[in-house]
């Protein structure tokens, strides 16, 4: 190994594990060369103070709160996700309510049939939406 | 991960997809913007931005790209935007944080900081990058939308300007 590929290998060891045989070469060269050897201790000490300079601290806590306000001012934010389970919750509910009181059939039958058709269409319609490429 | 994600955009699951987007790539985003941008401050105004657009894209996502790619793109040109349309760079030293920011690790190197903020853009962000996430290539090339030789080209130039830079 001369001392262009020595110093090209220092480099890249900086960035990534060198292969062992690259690895020993790149040592064997250090120790009997004092250009490379000298490369090598300015590129790590670089390295270091790089790390240490670098800020790496996280976003700040208030960050997630001051997003979700601007999400909240967006229209799209109007409808949540939970809306159609609500949605259909809600229309059964009116149409239960209004079954009751105009249809001339026994109130407790029509309740039982209506509780048995919003479980059965609120299960079939989260299973729609919940299955592989069904229902969206 | 990606693919979780994928699932919950097919069921427009939209909430859902931002809180995951969110704990995968919120910081990976800010460390992005702040490599870009060289200021903290603005770093997470800009990262607010980001989110914001994807939230509104989010309905219009094809599923060509990676739910984390297609978030970089964005996340690139936004920053690029706010980059071009505003000199922050050149007045604020790279360890020092500014409000709102939290504190950073990084310990004051001024020195180190001015040849960093001397070098041609592209080597300053790939640098900046490499440290801020954990010294991965891939990942800075995945943000930058580079090759991983390129990124290594840049950070081999960078390193040798800045030795010759401090020795002088």
């Amino acid at each position: 190994m001369d001392c262009q590929e020595t110093q090209e290998s220092i480099l890249d060891s900086l960035v990534e594990s060198l292969a062992t045989e690259r690895y020993l070469s790149m040592e064997n060269h250090l120790a009997g060369c004092e250009t490379c050897s000298n490369f090598a201790k300015v590129h790590r000490t670089l390295d270091s103070r790089l790390a240490a300079a670098i800020p790496q601290g996280p976003i700040s806590p208030a960050f997630r709160t001051a997003l979700r306000k601007r999400i909240q001012r967006d229209p799209e934010a109007l409808w949540p996700d939970f809306l159609p389970d609500v949605a259909h919750l809600a229309g059964c509910a009116l149409v239960i309510a209004l079954s009751v009181l105009l249809l001339p059939f026994n109130s407790r039958s029509v309740l039982l049939v209506g509780l048995v058709f919003t479980s059965g269409t609120y299960f079939l319609q989260a299973a729609l939406r919940s299955g592989d490429g069904v229902g969206v | 991960m990606d693919e979780d994600v994928r699932h919950l955009l097919e069921h427009r699951r939209y909430s859902q997809v931002l809180e995951r987007l969110l704990n995968l790539y919120e910081t990976k985003v800010f460390h992005m913007a702040l490599g870009i941008l060289n200021d903290a401050g603005r770093a997470e105004e800009v990262t607010q931005d980001i989110f914001l657009k994807l939230w509104q894209a989010l309905p219009a996502y094809d599923g060509r790209a990676s739910p984390g790619t297609w978030l970089y793109a964005i996340a690139r040109n936004t920053c690029l935007s706010a980059s071009r349309s505003e000199s922050y760079r050149k007045t604020v030293p790279l360890d020092i944080p500014t409000e709102p920011a939290a504190p950073t690790t990084g310990s004051r190197d001024i020195e180190l900081a001015q040849c960093v903020d001397r070098l041609p853009e592209i080597q300053r962000q790939v640098i900046t990058l490499f440290y801020l996430q954990d010294k991965s290539v891939a990942e800075v090339a995945r943000m930058l939308a580079l090759p991983d030789g390129t990124v290594k080209s840049h950070l081999h130039r960078a390193r040798v300007a800045l030795a010759t830079m401090m020795k002088g």
